[in-house]
């Protein structure tokens, strides 16, 4: 089941195949959960958008299309909604800086099945590290704008509002920083 | 309006726009497939972005929760399944087989095995000091990478540097040329110069020559010349021993004049020389004049050169000492037959 693609997976989980289902589960929990807590910067805040992320995957199955995106596209991009939607409701804002590579914490045991969940979990881990640096190499003005936009909810109005920049500045430095992260991952040999 | 929409697609992709300005983009990338291509680009891109969040461990209790509610979705179906429940005997009742374990149960029972356990942990060990050592290599290839940056800066400087002082050194080199070309240019000028100064030597030597030419038929003319009067003097009949000279000196009008007159009474003839008279235009001319108390007769007519120098000799059909006194006057070309002109030599004879 380790060996089967993400759409393969998903091919199964459309017809309720639960051992299918874990195995994206243990695949992309770790990812999931992380994001929503870098949004939400809470612990059991997290916890629920985890699970109602993995719950819509497992209700909505059928309305994944391999042509609009990949899985974790999809995935994230229901994470990250349902995390901006709490923190725009105003239930959990927590301004949250990039961590310290050299203390991460993992705030549970780490609980692996196999060693494809090892595996899983240490490529995840060594994805991370290679994301995180690029994105702290980034200019200072062309991060922020990220960080503002997608891991805090900001619009650009808001953005635009609150820091006095212009709509240009702020459309042309989310362009760059996009442009120069998959430049420099791609040089790095990343691939998504 | 299609570049500005296109410049949203990087905030569109991380979830900045309002929803008016969504549909926008949506509605232009529908219709442009480039703008379409961008999109995707900025999706795969901004799809790195959740990576950068730090990977956490669920809790069971999260874990749980979720396969229950999966479970509870899924039971319905189940229950429709299950076989049903045979009803109890009236004999005694017999132990009650045990429920069969869910597949759940039974991975869950499998895997919690120590060996499993321990395999996993030690492989999750001995990867996670693999990622610890890519790690101190990507942090070693980035020292690389500053070094080799650091370096490039100082070559490029000292590129500057070198770009810096080849530009001074063609400066000077164009100084130089200049400066040559100026002393070219004198140098020429001096050798036009010289050239000219040789041509002008040339001409001076031939006027030179000339003049040398010149000098050497004066002199032959000179030595005709004195050849001529010697050969005068020669043939003038004097007799030494009665010849005797008077002085002619010269009137107020012409004081620096002077004469000699040399009388040979015997051939009754005179040798005139006359010396600082002025020459005469050409027409006019000095003639002699032979003074006998108030009357003259006049003789012989002459010039002399421009040295104010002439030699005559005179004749007279009488002789020459009956008369009592010489003169010279100055007379219309060809002589007068009485004196017309001044007289500017005058010397008693006797």
């Amino acid at each position: 089941m380790n060996d089967l693609s993400d759409e393969q997976l998903m091919a199964l989980v459309i017809k309720q195949d639960v051992a299918a289902y874990r195995t994206l589960y243990e695949r992309y929990k770790r990812a999931v959960l992380g994001l929503a807590y870098k949004i939400l910067g809470d612990r059991a805040a997290a916890e629920e958008v985890m699970q109602e992320t993995f719950w819509r995957i497992w209700d909505s199955a059928a309305s994944f299309d391999t042509q609009r995106g990949s899985l974790p596209n999809w995935m994230f991009g229901i994470a990250r909604n349902l995390s901006i939607d709490i923190v725009r409701r105003g239930q959990k804002i927590k301004m949250q800086a990039l961590p310290d590579l050299h203390h991460d914490h993992v705030e549970a045991t780490p609980h692996y099945q196999d060693d494809h969940d090892v595996a899983d979990a240490a490529l995840l881990l060594l994805r991370h590290k290679q994301v995180h640096i690029a994105l702290t190499e980034l200019p200072a003005e062309q991060r922020d704008v990220v960080e503002w936009i997608y891991f805090q909810g900001k619009t650009r109005r808001q953005i635009a509002q609150e820091m006095d920049i212009p709509f240009g500045t702020i459309n042309t430095r989310a362009k760059l920083a996009l442009d120069k992260l998959k430049r420099v991952l791609q040089a790095q040999g990343f691939e998504d | 309006m299609n570049e500005q929409i296109e410049d949203l697609l990087a905030v569109y992709v991380l979830g900045g726009l309002s929803a008016e300005e969504e549909a926008a983009v949506e509605a232009h990338v529908a219709q442009n497939p480039h703008a379409a291509r961008l999109l995707e680009e900025a999706y795969a891109a901004a799809a790195l972005l959740p990576y950068t969040a730090q990977p956490l461990e669920p809790s069971a209790a999260a874990e749980a929760a979720l396969f229950a509610r999966i479970e509870a979705r899924s039971q319905p179906q189940t229950a429709l399944k299950a076989p049903a429940v045979p009803a109890a005997p009236a004999v005694k009742a017999t132990r009650p087989a045990p429920a069969k374990p869910t597949v759940w149960e039974t991975l869950r029972h499998f895997f919690s095995l120590p060996l499993v356990t321990a395999v996993g942990l030690g492989t999750a060990v001995l990867l996670f000091i693999w990622s610890l050592s890519l790690n101190q290599q990507v942090r070693g290839l980035n020292q690389d990478v500053q070094q080799l940056t650091a370096d490039n800066s100082s070559l490029r400087t000292n590129f500057d540097t070198l770009a810096s002082e080849n530009l001074s050194l063609t400066a000077r080199v164009s100084e130089l040329q200049a400066a040559n070309q100026t002393y070219e240019n004198q140098v020429d000028e001096m050798a036009q110069t010289n050239a000219q100064l040789i041509a002008t030597n040339h001409e001076l030597e031939a006027e030179v020559d000339e003049t040398a030419v010149t000098q050497t038929t004066l002199e032959a003319q000179i030595t005709e010349l004195q050849n001529e009067l010697d050969s005068v003097l020669a043939a003038i009949p004097f007799d030494s021993s009665q010849v005797y000279a008077v002085t002619l000196p010269g009137t107020e009008d012409q004081p620096g004049a002077s004469a000699e007159l040399v009388i040979d009474p015997v051939s009754n003839t005179a040798l005139l020389i006359v010396d600082g008279m002025p020459e005469l235009p050409q027409d006019a001319v000095y003639q002699v004049l032979l003074i006998r108390g108030t009357e003259h007769e006049t003789a012989e007519t002459f010039r002399v050169d421009t040295q104010g120098e002439g030699v005559l000799l005179v004749h007279s059909t009488e002789p020459l000492q009956s008369f009592d006194a010489v003169g010279v006057s100055i007379e219309p070309e060809g002589g007068s037959v009485q004196r017309t002109g001044d007289i500017v030599l005058l010397g008693n004879i006797n």
